[in-house]
């Protein structure tokens, strides 16, 4: 579904992707982890359409369509959505006002009919029952005044209700103590489903005890430098992010 | 030599009237000579130097007189869609109080005189005004202001009073200084909220409305006092607010500057004595060639109180805004905590804002914070609202709708609505070039 083949970005002329090659089929979870500053959120902005990164080399296809060539919104539209690390707060900006125009406006773009307020309202109530979630959060601003755990629950609460193709996540797990990764991780496992992939970014493995990955992917320096299933992510545990430097002074 | 012209012009109207004017003739006798000693704002004026009035005094307005001028069933149809037909409605047409117009359901316990009568009886006295040319329409309020409206708030909760300040209508209410004042007693362990709304039915001719809100909070009283203003465009609108705050009294105050040619309203907060807490929300939205200017002066005069200052300005067109925030921490006020946030966006080129806030602490242990933003929208929460489907015409909309928003979000209700209401339709009419 995805497909990543050796892209190269740059940030303000420094080279921080350097050839990173990855494919996610439907359905699967992959795991990309490594140490700060190898470009793991870099590749969750590229994907996602933000402003301030060169694509200077490789490509991103989404089914075989260019995803480069799209604006952040036409991405959504095609079903992407990246959960923030740090999600903004917009005091003043209703949380279902906002949500209801963005479901809508994904809804408009592939020619579904619009949700007016009761109908949004029943759906929103659903989500948010699945993520534990207080009612109270309908009527607050966008994450204004949230604790870190709200915030994420909030991106979980908004991934659940655009129902997306492709999840990217990014440090999903962080900030958040072991009853919010619970919560958090339990909502993303009710939204695993055949034809939804998952790619999450995360520094830690504790996360992945929770959700457990398909394919775990190390990302060093720009490219990935080993890839395997869920004993990578262990071995990882054990062994830190040290051994990387010392393959990578030894190729 | 155009303001001596003009001083001497107020003069005549003084002499001309005081003899009808109700109550205490002397407060009002000290106040013309003061202004007659001082003079109006000019050039000079430190106070004044981002609003020029030479074209404004230049009008050779007369004094409204308590003639109605309003077309009745269009009032009647706007008291209903401020306030819940069991909530009262004050309104006056160019100053004066209208009783038929009315609605006094609801009151109940709240003591309301028009101030006419109110200052007749002795119930109330017009304030002292202060000396100074920055002060001159303080003065010429209490020389020349007969009526508006004196609310004495007992302990309890009480509703939503709204006060609906029209200009008028027609030829009749043009070419007109109207003067209006509204003088707010809260007792003891009071809770209310008090809404206003300045609005110029007929939005093309020239006015001059000169307001003076005059409160005084005893112990433990809460208010929330909001101030809508849509003026007409050719209007020049000025309020006064002058609240002392006592022990433990909480005052919230929304300043919403959206209409007149030249809107200047001035707020003097004092706190003044332990654990007063004043909230203070503006919004400045100018357009075409309109200009807002707020000067707010927030005395600290005592330990342990606590105030927030949030400024939004939202200018298109050639729209103009001018904030300017002073804290002043007075020697002995020690546990001072004061925030003060002024955060402007430029829609156009020519758009201006002039932001100013100033602390001055002359006490040790204090926690004061400001801080002054002019820009365009945040990229971060831009791409956010993109990230999840909305294009970025909708995403730009959103965000300039929520950034208006902060300053009125607490207030709701049917007067919530009424207010954002009128600020959406004020953001759809501003001009991006």
């Amino acid at each position: 579904m995805l497909k990543v083949n050796d892209l190269k970005v740059e940030v303000e002329g420094k080279s921080i992707l350097k050839g990173l090659t990855l494919n996610v089929g439907a359905g699967e979870v992959h795991a990309i982890m490594g140490p700060n500053g190898s470009g793991k959120s870099t590749l969750s902005h590229v994907l996602s359409g933000r402003e301030g990164y060169e694509v200077v080399g490789g490509s991103i296809t989404l089914d075989g369509e260019d995803l480069l060539a799209l604006s952040p919104e036409e991405r959504a539209w095609k079903g992407l959505f990246l959960g923030f690390q740090y999600p903004v707060a917009i005091p003043g900006l209703n949380s279902s006002v906002f949500m209801r125009e963005a479901v809508n406006a994904v809804r408009r773009s592939r020619g579904e009919s619009e949700y007016d307020a009761m109908d949004f309202l029943a759906i929103a109530r659903e989500k948010m029952k699945l993520l534990e979630m207080d009612e109270s959060f309908m009527t607050r601003a966008v994450n204004d005044g949230f604790s870190g755990g709200e915030k994420k629950r909030n991106e979980i609460y908004q991934m659940a209700l655009l129902e997306p193709r492709l999840a990217i996540l990014d440090e999903i797990d962080s900030g958040l103590d072991i009853d919010a990764l619970r919560i958090v991780s339990e909502g993303i496992n009710k939204l695993r489903s055949a034809d939804r992939s998952f790619i999450l970014v995360t520094h830690y493995q504790r996360l992945l005890d929770y959700v457990v990955p398909d394919y775990v992917h190390v990302l060093s320096r720009g490219v990935i430098v080993r890839s395997g299933g869920r004993e990578l992510a262990l071995e990882l545990e054990s062994s830190g992010y040290g051994w990387l430097e010392n393959e990578t002074a030894q190729a | 030599m155009a303001e001596v012209q003009t001083v001497e012009r107020f003069q005549q109207d003084y002499a001309a009237r005081k003899q009808h004017l109700p109550g205490d003739a002397q407060v009002r006798e000290r106040a013309m000579a003061q202004l007659l000693a001082d003079g109006l704002p000019n050039r000079k004026t430190e106070r004044w130097r981002y609003t020029r009035l030479n074209r404004v005094l230049k009008q050779e307005f007369a004094p409204a007189k308590p003639e109605s001028s309003l077309n009745d069933p269009a009032v009647l149809a706007l008291v209903d869609q401020v306030a819940n037909s069991d909530s009262p409605v004050l309104v006056f047409d160019q100053g004066y109080y209208r009783p038929e117009l009315s609605r006094l359901t609801g009151l109940g316990e709240v003591e309301f005189k028009p101030l006419g009568v109110a200052l007749e009886s002795g119930d109330v006295t017009l304030a002292e005004a202060t000396g100074g040319r920055d002060r001159a329409f303080d003065q010429l309020n209490t020389a020349l202001v007969a009526d508006g409206a004196w609310l004495n708030l007992p302990a309890g909760k009480h509703g939503l009073i709204t006060l609906l300040v029209l200009a008028g209508e027609g030829e009749a209410a043009a070419e007109q200084t109207q003067y209006w004042r509204l003088v707010i007693s809260a007792q003891s362990q009071s809770e209310s909220e008090i809404a206003i709304v300045y609005a110029g039915g007929d939005l093309s001719k020239a006015y001059h409305a000169n307001n003076y809100i005059d409160i005084d909070l005893a112990p433990t009283a809460q208010l929330v006092v909001s101030q809508f203003q849509q003026q007409g465009e050719e209007a020049f609108h000025v309020a006064a607010l002058r609240a002392r705050l006592q022990r433990d009294s909480v005052l919230k105050t929304h300043v919403l500057a959206l209409g007149a040619g030249i809107s200047r309203d001035d707020l003097d907060i004092i706190l003044d004595d332990k654990g007063a807490h004043a909230e203070i929300d503006v919004l400045q939205l100018t357009n075409n060639r309109q200009h807002a200017d707020l000067h707010l002066n927030l005395e600290h005069a005592a330990p342990h109180c606590t105030s927030q200052v949030n400024h939004h300005g939202l200018f298109g067109g050639h729209g103009r805004g001018v904030f300017n925030g002073r804290v002043h921490v007075h020697p002995g006020a020690d546990g001072t905590d004061s925030q003060m946030s002024s955060k402007n966006l430029l829609l156009s080129e020519a758009a201006e804002i002039d932001t100013k806030p100033e602390l001055e602490i002359y006490a040790d242990d204090v926690k004061c914070s400001h801080g002054a933003t002019v820009g365009d929208l945040n990229r971060d929460e831009l791409f956010y609202l993109r990230s999840r489907g909305l294009t970025e015409p909708q995403a730009r909309a959103l965000l300039l709708n929520a950034f208006a928003a902060a300053s009125f979000s607490s207030l709701v209700g049917l007067w919530g609505e009424f207010v954002a209401e009128g600020v959406t339709e004020k953001m759809d009419q501003l001009s991006h070039e």
